[in-house]
């Protein structure tokens, strides 16, 4: 049967990506980016809690801003373009932030030994739930709890005032733009928000995985964590959660197809796609899918 | 200061010489994007099979260079095929996106299949790729031209020239121009719109076959994770030039190559990648439409 307490993380985890990828999916934009900002958060909760000895409450929170602030910067001149530029831009954007990630080299002492990232060497010794002796069930419960908050988070987001520009601006800007919503600033908005998700999943990241190096954040990160949410559809956040379940729970946890997870996913996706291109949860009206 | 300026001349025609690979590669995806609007993420998968039927026809075969290209570029456009069978034709009435992410399903499909069946035969991230013209040059004054980089230029070349009389001097490119303007009208013309959408992906992928065969002959080895690299610096080379234009293609393949072998050499090795991808995020702000683009009417 399925070990809950070790898929867990990594299914939150997952989770969370794939809602800051459903954030921006929702402004009417795929983005390929996102693992920037969740290796953003990453880089950022793991300095806080190795080298300045923050609890993991408050690291977590600043991984979070991290990821909003990269985002919010980029955002500014992302937000201005659409489409498939948008698509291609964050592409880039994620393969520089990998070089970035590379370059940060910053040691210090800590408890009488070296901590920090170690440039292409990677980010290791991120030992905050060894240290302070806390569990696999705790940390399992840490993460589901941290993915519980972001579902509601982003559910809230929708139900609320930026949320329904959001769904306007998507569906047409011009016409948004007549009755007074500003399309830029509403896209900003969410990809901002979205940056915040990302960065908490990746400050849950550094603390699950304890190393961390820059090809943690490569291209098919946030290729996966698009694909989840097109898997599952769009219509609502319950889409991201079965997208995430169908690969992270069916493929890997219960190991349905063994070894060949890989090879199922990509085929599903091919699958779904012809039969329920609107996904497992999706709407049945027009408009991106 | 002299040999500072040949050294740049010499890094810049090098750079030239190699970028016409990433040019390659660019215009399959330039050729799916201007006719269907659809981002073919599945090309790299082209690129990496062109790469490992050129290596088994040159490594382990020991066919000739001419001979092994045109394995490539039939290995190309058999993938080419499945992705315009299994990726596309399906979903046309579908909205855009839909074909793209079934493209990149299909690509982190193929590419998996393919790992597994890689390790079962070899143990390395790499093998090697015969290169019959490793060593051989052409001097002319100080500067050095590199055979293998010679060959690939003449072939990219050749492939261009063939491209453009395809496009400009036949029905079917004709019945592609009239496609990539509108799908319906053109279907209204009595142009077989899917045969001809076919025959583009078939064209596009064995230009991608063609690009795998060059880039493995060129650094000598062949790895599974090609297509993925491949992918990544064609579609910079796209967007840098500007996407759908077969001119903006070339153009941001020679200039991608030109600006990673300089930041390589001005700057470091290890920036290398960090500095053009810098340079790529500020053409998209400065010109969104790339170097040679149109301009078109965004959304916003």
């Amino acid at each position: 049967m399925i070990d809950i307490v070790a898929i867990t993380p990594l299914f939150s985890i997952s989770l969370i990506l794939a809602l800051s990828c459903y954030l921006v999916l929702k402004s009417g934009e795929i983005s390929f980016g996102q693992q920037a900002f969740f290796g953003a958060g990453a880089y950022a909760g793991g300095i806080l809690t190795t080298m300045f000895g923050w609890q993991l409450v408050p690291a977590l929170i600043l991984s979070a801003a991290a990821g909003a602030v990269s985002a919010a910067i980029i955002g500014v001149s992302l937000c201005r373009v659409s489409g498939f530029r948008f698509t291609l831009m964050t592409l880039v954007l994620g393969e520089f932030a990998k070089e970035v990630f590379v370059k940060i080299e910053w040691r210090s002492v800590a408890d009488g030994r070296a901590v920090g990232p170690e440039g292409p060497l990677g980010f290791s010794g991120i030992d905050y739930f060894y240290n302070h002796g806390i569990q696999h069930g705790m940390q399992a419960a840490i993460a589901s709890g941290l993915a519980i908050l972001c579902v509601v988070g982003v559910w809230l987001y929708g139900r609320t005032d930026p949320g329904r520009r959001l769904i306007a601006v998507a569906g047409d800007p011009v016409l948004a733009a007549s009755v007074a919503i500003n399309p830029i600033r509403t896209r900003l908005l969410a990809f901002t928000s979205a940056g915040a998700v990302a960065g908490l999943g990746g400050g849950l990241f550094a603390h699950q995985a304890t190393y961390i190096e820059a090809s943690n954040f490569s291209l098919m990160v946030g290729v996966h964590a698009v694909a989840y949410t097109l898997l599952g559809g769009l219509a609502s956040v319950l889409g991201p959660v079965a997208g995430t379940t169908l690969d992270i729970v069916f493929l890997e946890g219960l190991r349905v197809v063994g070894a060949y997870r890989m090879v199922a996913f990509g085929s599903l996706i091919v699958l779904m796609l012809i039969l329920w291109p609107r996904g497992l949860i999706g709407t049945r009206s027009g408009g991106p899918p | 200061m002299y040999f500072f300026a040949i050294d740049l001349t010499q890094t810049t025609i090098d750079g030239l010489l190699f970028g016409s690979t990433y040019a390659l590669v660019a215009i399959g995806f330039t050729l799916i994007w201007g006719l269907l609007r659809i981002l073919n993420l599945a090309h790299g998968v082209t690129v990496m099979v062109g790469m490992f039927a050129g290596m088994l026809s040159a490594t382990i075969i020991g066919l000739p260079f001419y001979l092994g290209i045109l394995i490539s570029m039939c290995a190309g456009a058999l993938v080419g095929f499945l992705i315009d069978r299994i990726c596309y034709r399906p979903l046309r009435a579908a909205h855009e996106l839909v074909p793209m992410i079934a493209t990149l399903g299909f690509w982190i499909l193929i590419e998996e299949v393919f790992i597994k069946i890689y390790s079962k035969f070899w143990f390395r991230d790499y093998v090697p790729f015969a290169n019959p013209f490793d060593g051989a040059g052409l001097e002319i004054g100080q500067i050095r031209l590199r055979g293998d980089y010679l060959v690939t230029l003449a072939v990219a070349t050749l492939l261009v020239i063939i491209l453009y009389f395809l496009i400009y001097r036949t029905r079917l490119g004709l019945a592609m121009r009239m496609i990539a303007e509108d799908h319906d009208i053109g279907s209204l013309m009595g142009v077989p719109v899917g045969r001809v959408l076919t025959t583009a992906f078939l064209l596009s992928a064995a230009y991608g076959g063609a690009a795998g065969y060059l880039l493995g002959m060129t650094a000598n080895l062949a790895g599974p994770y090609a297509g993925s690299q491949a992918v990544v610096k064609g579609l910079f080379s796209m967007i840098l030039g500007g996407a759908g234009s077969i001119p903006g293609a070339i153009v941001g393949g020679l200039s991608l190559g030109v600006l990673e072998l300089q930041s390589s050499f001005l700057f470091s090795f290890a920036y290398r990648d960090a500095i053009a991808m810098l340079a790529l995020f500020l053409v998209l702000i400065v010109r969104p439409q790339g170097l040679v683009g149109k301009r078109t009417a965004d959304r916003i």
